[in-house]
C-alpha cells in the first residue's frame, strides 16, 4: 500500500504549513528518513523526512503552497505498488485524483457511501458555507483552524475565528520579489498596521543592574529584563491580554526578539516567571544559538504573552517596536548608557536606559501602561527586591 | 373477403334526394381525403413536413361511411394514420395543414404533428402515436357519455396490428360488460408496418376476435363507401340506444407504404397496383354514381377538394412557426399561471435553456426521414 | 379537528368530493363490493350507486386507459390501481396517454384524472407489491405527482389531486392506513399541491423527507433532541412539481441536509433534491448532502431481509447526528 507524505503539525497552534522546497522529485527512490521536502510556518523551516522507503510517486504543491497540517502532500509507492498508476508527472503539481491513497476508512454511513472520498491534495478544505463566511468577514481561510472531517474549516470554525486575530489584508499575494522566507512578517506586519497603538517611555536608571552583572556574571540585560518582566506580568494582567479572546494569557512566556542572518526572529521563553534570573539567561542563550542555526520549531516560537526587543548590543538608545498579535504589548529596551543626570539635587553620571512600552489601546490604556513600565524602571533600580 | 372488380350498387337507406346527397358527401370526403393525402405526400417530399406521415390513401371509404354517421359531440380516436379520419370529422385542412407544417395556427399549435393531430371541437381525440393507444381512450369517452347521461357514442379507429395489443382486448371486454356506446373500426389492410396478417395472426377475419369478447361483428368491404355507412349505421344506433359496443371489420388495403419514404420490401409492387386499379374506393364510387352525376360534378369536386388544399397550403405557409419559449409551457393547466408551482418550475427552465435555442426561419422546418 | 385514521380520511375525501361534483367517479379491482382491501372505500357505492362506484376486470391498461378517456371528456374520474406496483401494466395509458395529450394537442384538452397507489413495504408482501415508484413519474412531464405523510395529508392531497385538472399520481403507503391524525372538519380544506409543510424547527440539520418517512424522521428527531442536535423535518407532500423553494431555505436555515425517503435511493427524488442543493444551494451548505434511501434490491420477502434493507428512525438518526457533528 502507498504510504502518504502530510503536512507535519509541529506544535499546538500550528494550523498550516507552506511549502518552501522540494528536495525531491517524483520519481526519486526515497529511503526512510531522508529528508524530502522543506516546509516554513511562521519563519520556522523544517524538514519533512520521508516515512518509508520508496518511490517518490507524486508530489504536491510547489513553493510557496500552504496545505492544512494533515494534508497530504505526497505519496511514496512502496515496492509491489503499482506505482506507474501513482505517477502523474516529474514535476510537482496540484493535480489530484487518480492514484490517491485513500484517507483510513470510517465507519460507512447509513446511506452506503463507505468512507470518506479519497483526499484531494489541494490546499485548504472548507465547506462552501465557511468559505462564503470568511469571504464576508475578510478572514484568511489559512488562518482558520478546521474541525471538521479531514481538517475541514466549517462554519463554526470560521464563526470561532476571532476576526481580530489577523485581519486580512486586502491586497491578495505579496510582492513578486519577496523572498519567500519574509512572508510571515510581511502578513504580520501588514495586520498590525490598523491597530491603535500607544507609547510610554522613560529613562531607566540601571547603575544598580549595573552593579550586579558585574559582580554575579550570569546573566545579562535581556534577561533581567524578561526576568522582571514576568514577574510583574503576575498581577498586571492588563499587559499580557490576549487580543483573540480579551483575556489574560495564561501563562508568561516572554518574547525574546533575535536577530538571525534569515532575519527576525521571535523564541519564546516559556513560564519566564518561574525562572530564576540564572535559568532565565540560560534559556535565552539556548534559543538564540538554535535561533541563529534556523533550527528553532513549534513551540518555541509561540506562546508568548509579551515580548521585549533589545538593540542594546547594535549601540542603539531608543527603540519603539510593533506587538506581535495577538500580543498587546511589547517592551523595547536600548543600549545601557553613561549620561547626564541630576542626582540629589546636583549633576552627576548615571547608567540610563530608554525603554518605551508600545501597546494596543483597545485593551490596554495609558495609565495601566504607565504603571506597568514604572514598576519595571523601579525594578531596575532595586533589582534585589525581586531576586 | 375477396376484392372484386365489379360493386353491386348498394343504396343506403333512404334512397331519393336525400340519400343522393348522402352519397355524393361520401364521395366528396372521399375525394377531399385523397387530395390532402396526395399532396401531403408531395410537400413531406419537398421538405415542407418534419417528423413521420403515414399516408391513408386506398382507405378513404372507412373514414367517409363512419364518420358520416357521426355528430359533431360524438367522439373518435384515430391511429398514426388519421388525416382521413381528421378531416373525416370536420377539421378544416387549413388547420390540419397547418398543423403538418410545424405552424402556431395548426390545430395543436404546432405541437403534436402528423401523428398526434387532434380535434377537440369536433370530437377527434387524436391520432395516436401508439398503436393501440386509442382503446382506452375510446372506452373511456363511451363511459363518461353513460356517466353524463347522454347519447353519445365513440367510435375507435385501429389497423390489424393493434388487434394484437394488449389493449384491444381488455377494452374491448370492458366496453363488453359494461355495455358502453363504443364502435370498434377495424381498418384490416393486411400489413402491420411490414408484417402482414398471414404472418401475425392464425386467423383471417379478425371479427372472430370480438365474439370472444360477446361483441357483435359485423365484415364489410371497406372499399365500398356503402357498405361501411350501413354497418357503422347500424352500430351508431345500437349504441346510441343503450345496446352496447360493435366491431365493424373493414376489409381494405393501403395504396402507399406504411410511412412516406417507405421502401416497402415487404410486398410486391404488382400486388398494390392490382388491389388498388380494382379497388380504389373513390373510382368504384364514381363508377356507381356516375349513371346520376355528370362528369362535370366529380371535375368539379376535384376541382374543389385541390382548390381548398392550395388555399391550405397557402395559410400555412405564411403562418408563423410557434414561438420557441412555447416549448416550455402548455403541459399542465395553470403552467401559464405565474402563480401556479408548475410555471415558476417551467419558466426557470425556458430562462436557462433559451439562451441556447436556435432560432428557425419560417419555411425552413425541415422533412421527416 | 376531529381524529380519523389515514384511511378514513382518504374516505371522507372521496365522499365529500363526490358529493360536490357528480362528475368525480370511481373504479379499480376489488374496491365497490369489497369496500377496498383496507376498507378505504366503504359505504361509497351505497351513497352515489355502482354506477358512479365500478368494480373492474384486471385489465390495468382498460383501467387508466378509460379514466384518461372519460377525463377527457368531462368526467373526474378516480382510478385506483390496487398496488403501485401494478402501475407497471399500464404504463403507456399513463406515460404516452395521460401524461403528453394535453400539450402534444396544444391544450385542447385537460386530464383531470387522479391515480390512487397503495405503495410501500410491509408485512412481508414481497418484491412485487412493495414497491415505491414515484420518481418515474417525477420523470415524466405532465403528470403531478403527491404522496400523504399522515391522515390531514391524505385528506387534503386527495381533494386536491381531485380538484387538480392535471393527471395525478396519489401514492398512500399500506402501513400508513391504519394510523390516526388530527383532520380538519372543514370540507373545502384542500392542501395545495406544490407547497411543502416544516412539520419540526431546529438549528442543526434538515431532514427533508416525504410519505411515511416523514414518521420515521420525526422519530429521528426525537431521538436526537434528548442529545442536544435540533432537528428540522420538511414534509415535501408533492414530489412533482418540488418545492424548491422551501427545500432552498432548508438550507439556508440549518447548512446540513438529510434527504430520506422509503423508495430506492438511486435515482429517486432524494437525487433530485440533493442536485439542486448542491447546484443552487451550494454557498448554503455546511457539510455534504446526505440521501437515504432503499438499497437497490428487489424487496425482500423474509421479515429479517425485509426490514434491513430500507431506512428507519435508527439510520436517520445517524446520519443527523454525523452530519451535525460534522463527522461528514
Amino acid at each position: 500500500m502507498p504510504v502518504e507524505v502530510v503536512m507535519p503539525k509541529l506544535g499546538l497552534t500550528m494550523a498550516s504549513g507552506t511549502i518552501t522546497r522540494w528536495l525531491k522529485i517524483a520519481g526519486d527512490e526515497v529511503s526512510a528518513g531522508e529528508p524530502l521536502v522543506e516546509i516554513s510556518t511562521d519563519k520556522i523551516t523544517y524538514e519533512v523526512e520521508a516515512p518509508a522507503s520508496g518511490l517518490l510517486a507524486r508530489t504536491l504543491g510547489s513553493d510557496g503552497d500552504e496545505f492544512v497540517c494533515g494534508a497530504a502532500i505526497a505519496t511514496i509507492a512502496l515496492a509491489g505498488d503499482e506505482a506507474a498508476a501513482l505517477i502523474a508527472d516529474r514535476a510537482p503539481d496540484l493535480a489530484a485524483a487518480a492514484g490517491f491513497v485513500e484517507a483510513p476508512r470510517r465507519p460507512p454511513a447509513a446511506n452506503g457511501i463507505s468512507g470518506p472520498l479519497p483526499r484531494r491534495g489541494t490546499r485548504i478544505i472548507a465547506s462552501p458555507a465557511a468559505r462564503r463566511l470568511a469571504r464576508e468577514r475578510n478572514v484568511r481561510l489559512g488562518d482558520v483552524r478546521g474541525t471538521g472531517p479531514r481538517g475541514r474549516i466549517t462554519l463554526s470554525d470560521v464563526h470561532g475565528h476571532s476576526a481580530v486575530r489577523e485581519p486580512a489584508p486586502a491586497a491578495v499575494g505579496f510582492p513578486p520579489e519577496l523572498a519567500p522566507g519574509r512572508r510571515a512578517i510581511f502578513r504580520k506586519m501588514t495586520a498590525v498596521g490598523g491597530l491603535p497603538l500607544a507609547q510610554v517611555e522613560t529613562n531607566v536608571r540601571v547603575d544598580a543592574i549595573k552593579e550586579l552583572m558585574e559582580r554575579r556574571g550570569d546573566f545579562r540585560w535581556t534577561a533581567f529584563a524578561v526576568f522582571a518582566i514576568a514577574r510583574l506580568l503576575r498581577s498586571h494582567a492588563d499587559l499580557r491580554t490576549d487580543a483573540a479572546s480579551g483575556a489574560p494569557f495564561a501563562r508568561i512566556g516572554i518574547g525574546v526578539a533575535a536577530d538571525t542572518p534569515g532575519g527576525l526572529i521571535v523564541p519564546v521563553v516559556h513560564d519566564a516567571d518561574t525562572r530564576s534570573l540564572a535559568e532565565v539567561e540560560a534559556e535565552i542563550v539556548r534559543l538564540a544559538g538554535l535561533a541563529r542555526a534556523g533550527a528553532l520549531v513549534g513551540d518555541e516560537v509561540a506562546g508568548a504573552c509579551f515580548s521585549i526587543s533589545n538593540v542594546g548590543p547594535q549601540g542603539i538608545e531608543r527603540v519603539a517596536p510593533l506587538p506581535d498579535p495577538p500580543q498587546t504589548a511589547i517592551l523595547g529596551i536600548g543600549a545601557a548608557t553613561p549620561r547626564p543626570a541630576v542626582v540629589d539635587g546636583a549633576l552627576a553620571i548615571a547608567w540610563t536606559m530608554t525603554c518605551v512600552l508600545t501597546f494596543d489601546h483597545r485593551f490596554i490604556d495609558g495609565a495601566p501602561a504607565a504603571r506597568f513600565l514604572a514598576a519595571f524602571a523601579a525594578a531596575c533600580s532595586a533589582p534585589g527586591r525581586l531576586l | 373477403m375477396a376484392n372484386g372488380p365489379c360493386m353491386a350498387k348498394t343504396l343506403s337507406s333512404g334512397a331519393g334526394a336525400a340519400g343522393a346527397e348522402r352519397d355524393v358527401a361520401l364521395l366528396r370526403t372521399m375525394v377531399r381525403i385523397r387530395v390532402l393525402e396526395e399532396g401531403i405526400e408531395k410537400h413531406f417530399l419537398a421538405g415542407d413536413i418534419p417528423g413521420f406521415a403515414h399516408l391513408s390513401i386506398g382507405q378513404e371509404a372507412v373514414a367517409a361511411g363512419t364518420c358520416a354517421n357521426l355528430r359533431r359531440d360524438d367522439a373518435i380516436a384515430s391511429t398514426h394514420r388519421g388525416h382521413g379520419h381528421t378531416l373525416a370529422k370536420g377539421t378544416t385542412m387549413r388547420a390540419m395543414v397547418a398543423e403538418l407544417f410545424a405552424r402556431a395556427t395548426g390545430v395543436c399549435k404546432g405541437k403534436g404533428g402528423s401523428m398526434h393531430i387532434a380535434d377537440f371541437s369536433v370530437g377527434m381525440l387524436g391520432a395516436n402515436g401508439v398503436v393501440a393507444g386509442g382503446f382506452g381512450l375510446v372506452a373511456g369517452a363511451a363511459l363518461s357519455a353513460v356517466l353524463r347521461k347522454t347519447d353519445q357514442v365513440a367510435v375507435c379507429f385501429f389497423g390489424d396490428g393493434a388487434t394484437n395489443r394488449g389493449p384491444f382486448h381488455e377494452n374491448l371486454n370492458l366496453c363488453a360488460i359494461w355495455n358502453l356506446p363504443a364502435i370498434f373500426v377495424l381498418e384490416n389492410n393486411r400489413y402491420a408496418s411490414t408484417t402482414s396478417t398471414a404472418e401475425t395472426m392464425k386467423i383471417t377475419d379478425v371479427a372472430r376476435r370480438a365474439d370472444g369478447y360477446g361483441i357483435p361483428a359485423a365484415i364489410v368491404d371497406g372499399f365500398d363507401a356503402f357498405a361501411v355507412f350501413d354497418a357503422l349505421e347500424t352500430a351508431v344506433a345500437r349504441a346510441r340506444s343503450g345496446g352496447g359496443p360493435t366491431f365493424v371489420e373493414c376489409k381494405t388495403y393501403r395504396a402507399r407504404g406504411h410511412y412516406i419514404g417507405d421502401p416497402e420490401r415487404y410486398r410486391r409492387k404488382a400486388e398494390v397496383e392490382d388491389v388498388m386499379s380494382a379497388s380504389d374506393p373513390i373510382v368504384r364510387m364514381q363508377a356507381v354514381l356516375g349513371d346520376d352525376l355528370s362528369p362535370d360534378h366529380f371535375e368539379r369536386l376535384w376541382a374543389e377538394a385541390r382548390a381548398e388544399f392550395a388555399d391550405a397550403v397557402a395559410f400555412a405557409r405564411s403562418s408563423p412557426a410557434p414561438e420557441a419559449d412555447e416549448a416550455f409551457f402548455g403541459v399542465y393547466a395553470g403552467d401559464r399561471d405565474p402563480a401556479d408551482p408548475i410555471h415558476r418550475i417551467a419558466a426557470r427552465e425556458r430562462d436557462a435553456l433559451m439562451p441556447f435555442a436556435p432560432s428557425v426561419a419560417a419555411g425552413s422546418q425541415g422533412s421527416g426521414h | 379537528m376531529h381524529a380519523a385514521t389515514f384511511s378514513e380520511a382518504t374516505l371522507e375525501a372521496m365522499r365529500e368530493e363526490m358529493r360536490r361534483d357528480a362528475t368525480v367517479f370511481l373504479m379499480g379491482e376489488d374496491i365497490a363490493k369489497q369496500g377496498g382491501i383496507f376498507g378505504q372505500f366503504k359505504g361509497l357505492p351505497e351513497e352515489f350507486g355502482f354506477e358512479r362506484v365500478r368494480d373492474t376486470p384486471i385489465s390495468e391498461a382498460a383501467l387508466v386507459g378509460a379514466g384518461v378517456g372519460a377525463a377527457l371528456t368531462g368526467c373526474r374520474p378516480v382510478v385506483d390501481m390496487h398496488f403501485a406496483d401494478f402501475i407497471t401494466c399500464s404504463m403507456d395509458e399513463l406515460v404516452n396517454q395521460a401524461a403528453k395529450l394535453r400539450a402534444m394537442f396544444g391544450e385542447q384538452c385537460v386530464v383531470p384524472m387522479t391515480l390512487r397507489a397503495p405503495d410501500g413495504i410491509t408485512k412481508s408482501a414481497g418484491a412485487q407489491h412493495s414497491q415505491s415508484l414515484e420518481s418515474w413519474f417525477v420523470h415524466t412531464p405532465g403528470l403531478e405527482v403527491v404522496v400523504p405523510a399522515d391522515p390531514e395529508d391524505a385528506k387534503g392531497l386527495l381533494k386536491a389531486a381531485i380538484r387538480s385538472n392535471n393527471p395525478t399520481l396519489y401514492f398512500e403507503h399500506k402501513a400508513l392506513f391504519p394510523v390516526k391524525g388530527m383532520v380538519p372538519d372543514d370540507d373545502d380544506f384542500v392542501i395545495p399541491i406544490g407547497k411543502a409543510k416544516p412539520m419540526r424547527d431546529g438549528a442543526d440539520v434538515t431532514i427533508v423527507t416525504y410519505g411515511i418517512t416523514v414518521t420515521r424522521a420525526l422519530e429521528a428527531a426525537a431521538l436526537l433532541e434528548a442529545e442536544g442536535i435540533e432537528v428540522a423535518v420538511l414534509n415535501l407532500r408533492t414530489v412533482w412539481p418540488l418545492d424548491y423553494d422551501a427545500i432552498a431555505d432548508a438550507a439556508a436555515r440549518t447548512h446540513r441536509i438529510v434527504v430520506a425517503h422509503e423508495a430506492v435511493r438511486v435515482g429517486g427524488v432524494g437525487a433530485e433534491i440533493a442536485a439542486f442543493l448542491g447546484e443552487h444551494c451550494f454557498d448554503d451548505l455546511d457539510g455534504p448532502v446526505v440521501r437515504l434511501g432503499a438499497a437497490h434490491v428487489p424487496v425482500p420477502f423474509a421479515p429479517i431481509l425485509q426490514e434491513a434493507m430500507y431506512p428507519k428512525a435508527p439510520a436517520i438518526a445517524d446520519a443527523a447526528r454525523r452530519l451535525a457533528r460534522r463527522e461528514l
